[in-house]
């Protein structure tokens, strides 16, 4: 086998196995959560649930290497396949639980009737409603950990540990080998073609949510609570773990004048490009530009690395325009699909609930916005404003292609220091950490939003 | 005056770029001219593709340098630069890597100080990350080049294309260094470190100047047998990194108890760092060593000066400096203090090898490598 066919192979090889491992986890954590909702840490864990898709992926792999370093090689593909599982199976299991709230009640009611045991219930009435849901979800997965970046860019290594993306990176920038990289974008781009392709054929795109507000049946069953601590151990372990050195070494960080550079940069930055991604979805949604909505839904088979290359390549053509520019343009058209779909849902709901009404009263567009839609879109606007904020500050992929050596941002300047100065690297990683989550509570506490509006 | 030099390029050249992104001197203080940065920063040498920033590092202060603001300029001239033009003093343009100068580390410092005593001159020093980065950057400026001296030039990788003249003034042997509290009973030869089960950091040929030395080593040793033995190692080897100091970096979190580096590695964590657990293995078969040259350009017009300074290097007072500060060997003898050193052992004996047979396989050598481990 060749190099090139090497690589594609284990692109494939690690990605399979993370779905295989990861979905079987999260199906057992959502369902814990769905079957034990009176129970608070059943709440808190479903609270949690989104933590990891604002947590910076660098962030999060670090404390995966403080957890699980002393157990096994974790530079290895069972340690690309853990840092996916850890990483994947929460979120996985958010979209899980929002499939879960789609079995309506009656099912469970005649479930409880029937005297169905806990196995019962699951085979008779969840697995025929949920076997969709699994296959598209266990989809997105796959496709994830196929674009992985930054766990390859950290635990792989060699020609034996990389994937499409982190070769393709490699030989553009460290080993200059540009027959390779030629060869590598092009599989890449057959690949995300082909990925897209399949989706289509599938038709595993993921479904709208319904508009009944969910509820859910009330069910018990304590036999399952391991699981909800599972998922909290995923979830908050990782971090726990470097909370305390990292705050033995903040005040060595604080003293650090280039991180405060890269602070001050990242924190610019990241609310010009997360406003910006922000406002531009809101003003689709709103103009009726919702036909994006299936391209942005496309979202995860899209590889960071071959829009940073695309954009290298033009920002060499194009040596004028700063780094900010492409760095800019490579974050919002990562962030915006995210943004985007948060918004598209909000606005979809909007639109059955009030839609007709707005029509009837024959109000202008402006009146509508800012008399029914805006009150009702503040608080889904001001998540997709903290989420756009908090990707582009933990974004580690475009900055890879676009640091400005002058001054790093916060991401790049980190993934320097955990290769080069480890101790040094713990302080930046809280300072990142609360960035991003800071970066997400601040525009709820700008826009003074609060929970009438939560209706939408 | 102290400044910091940061490079930054307008995109044409991807390479040098990346390779300046990721350079370990952004933002360390070193020790150089005022001269040579101000009139950069002030853009007035447009026609370079490099532009360079300076950052004036003042009381322990930090600040860039305004490039807008004139009176901050003439302030900085007037207050803190010395003018050294004005006395008529010649400049030597060095460029070296970072484990020649950096701010806590190498024996630049120390030999600018020495030399600047002996003649009515000054001496700068350019710092890339390595010494790959040096050569791309000269063969980059062609005959525009500032630089008068490389320093640091190595056997592998060598490229003599603008060098006239070539001075080894040290050298160096690349060595595996183990942490001694985990392995008590270390291997002796290569082939019992290859047979063996330690999880082994090693570097990227690909990327890394060391890795290279060890694939030549490799080749050198087992010649067509090569893969084989790669392929026996690489079952314990925990991680190729891109360079030495990621490698170095995850041995010191105690990632693997044996890391790729150099036999002198062992004194200076004795001596420096007081760990002398870490040492150096050291084979009787022999090691992969390199001279360390200082090359004169051909395009310097310091070529009485350059001379003046390649034989400076070879005195007791540089070579002193240079072992000392910089942890290679040294032309003559060894400093007395390392002979004292529990992690001392003499300069092991050289497997013979080309820099040109490097240059000339080195691509198919890597090549071999890559299938040999993907098999």
């Amino acid at each position: 086998m060749n190099y090139i066919s090497y690589v594609f192979w284990f692109t494939l090889k690690q990605a399979g196995l993370s779905t295989l491992f990861t979905i079987p986890l999260a199906v057992l954590i959502a369902r814990a959560i769905v079957w034990n909702q009176g129970w608070w840490p059943a709440r808190f864990c479903l609270k949690l649930l989104g933590l990891p898709l604002i947590t910076p992926a660098l962030v999060g792999i670090l404390g995966f290497i403080t957890l699980m370093g002393g157990l096994f090689n974790i530079y290895s593909l069972p340690g690309i396949v853990a840092v996916h599982v850890v990483f994947y199976s929460p979120w996985i299991a958010l979209l899980l639980v929002n499939a879960w709230r789609l079995i309506p009640e009656e099912h469970y009611r005649l479930a409880s009737q029937l005297h169905f045991s806990s196995k019962q219930t699951f085979y008779f009435i969840e697995w025929p409603q949920l076997r969709k849901s699994f296959a598209e979800v266990a989809w997105i997965c796959f496709c994830f950990s196929l674009n992985s970046f930054t766990a390859i860019m950290v635990l792989g290594g060699g020609p034996q540990k990389t994937t499409l993306s982190a070769s393709l990176y490699h030989s553009l920038f460290f080993f200059y080998d540009f027959e390779q990289v030629t060869w590598f974008v092009s599989l890449q781009l057959i690949l995300t073609l082909s990925l897209a392709a399949l989706t289509i054929l599938l038709k595993t795109q993921p479904q709208g949510v319904s508009l009944k507000k969910p509820s859910f049946p009330n069910l018990k069953d304590s036999s399952q609570k391991p699981f909800v601590w599972v998922g909290l151990g995923l979830i908050c372990l990782p971090l726990a773990v470097i909370l305390g050195p990292s705050l033995t070494a903040l005040s060595l960080t604080l003293q650090n004048p280039l991180v405060w550079q890269a602070l001050k940069k990242s924190l610019m930055l990241a609310i010009c490009f997360g406003s910006l991604s922000a406002v531009i979805s809101l003003f689709f949604v709103v103009s009726g530009w919702r036909s994006l909505k299936y391209l942005a839904s496309f979202h995860f088979l899209f590889p960071s690395t071959l829009l940073g290359v695309l954009l290298f390549l033009f920002s060499l053509k194009i040596p004028s325009l700063p780094q900010e520019f492409f760095l800019g343009v490579m974050q919002v058209l990562l962030i915006l699909p995210f943004t985007f779909l948060l918004l598209e849902r909000s606005y979809h709901t909007l639109e059955a609930t009030y839609g007709t009404t707005t029509r009837s009263l024959g109000l202008s567009s402006f009146q509508k916005f800012s008399l029914i839609q805006w009150p009702l879109l503040k608080k889904p606007f001001a998540t997709a404003l903290g989420l756009g904020c908090a990707l582009s500050a933990g974004d580690f992929p475009s900055l890879a292609f676009f640091s400005n050596p002058d001054s790093p941002g916060l991401s790049s300047l980190f993934y320097q220091q955990m290769g080069r100065h480890f101790e040094k690297c713990m302080g930046t990683a809280l300072i990142l950490l609360l960035l991003c989550y800071f970066l997400y509570q601040l525009p709820h506490w700008i826009l003074r939003t609060h929970d009438r509006t939560s209706a939408a | 005056m102290f400044c910091s030099i940061n490079f930054k390029m307008p995109g044409l050249l991807p390479l040098t770029r990346r390779f300046a992104a990721t350079s370990p001197t952004r933002g360390e203080v070193i020790p150089c001219a005022l001269r040579y940065l101000s009139p950069c920063g002030r853009g007035r040498h447009a026609q370079s593709v490099w532009r360079v920033r300076g950052i004036v590092i003042v009381r322990g202060a930090v600040g860039p340098t305004k490039q807008s603001s004139l009176i901050k300029y003439f302030l900085s001239l007037a207050l803190f630069a010395t003018p050294s033009s004005l006395y008529g003093k010649e400049t030597l343009t060095l460029y070296t890597h970072s484990a020649f100068v950096s701010s806590s580390y190498g024996p630049g410092g120390h030999l600018k100080e020495a030399f600047e005593k002996t003649c009515e001159c000054e001496i700068q020093y350019i710092v890339l990350d390595t010494i790959p980065l040096v050569i791309n950057r000269v063969n980059f400026e062609g005959d525009q080049t500032k630089a008068d001296v490389i320093l640091g030039l190595e056997d592998i990788g060598l490229d003599v294309t603008h060098v006239d003249k070539l001075v080894p003034y040290a050298s160096h042997c690349l060595a595996f260094v183990y942490d001694s509290t985990k392995i008590p009973n270390p291997p002796k030869t290569l082939d019992e470190l290859i047979d063996s089960s330690y999880p082994i950091i090693l570097q990227d040929p690909r990327s890394s100047i060391t890795g290279l030395g060890f694939l030549v080593w490799m080749k050198k040793a087992y010649g067509d047998n090569a893969p084989q033995k790669w392929k026996t190692l690489a079952a314990h080897v925990l991680t190729f990194t891109k360079g030495w100091t990621e490698a170095h970096a995850l041995f010191k979190q105690g990632a693997a108890p044996i890391v790729f580096s150099y036999t002198t590695d062992g004194l200076f964590n004795e001596l420096e760092k007081e760990m002398p657990h870490l040492k150096a293995l050291h084979f009787a078969e022999g090691h992969l060593c390199s001279n360390i040259y200082a090359g004169k350009l051909k395009t310097t017009h310091h070529s009485r000066l350059v001379d003046q300074f390649l034989n400076f290097l070879l005195t007791p007072e540089a070579q002193y400096l240079i072992a000392i500060q910089g942890w290679i060997y040294p032309k003559g003898d060894v400093p007395d203090a390392w002979k004292k050193a529990e992690n001392y052992s003499h300069q092991p004996s050289w497997i013979s090898y080309t820099s040109e047979e490097v240059k000339d396989s080195q691509r198919a050598w890597i090549q071999e490598w890559v299938e040999g481990l993907i098999q």
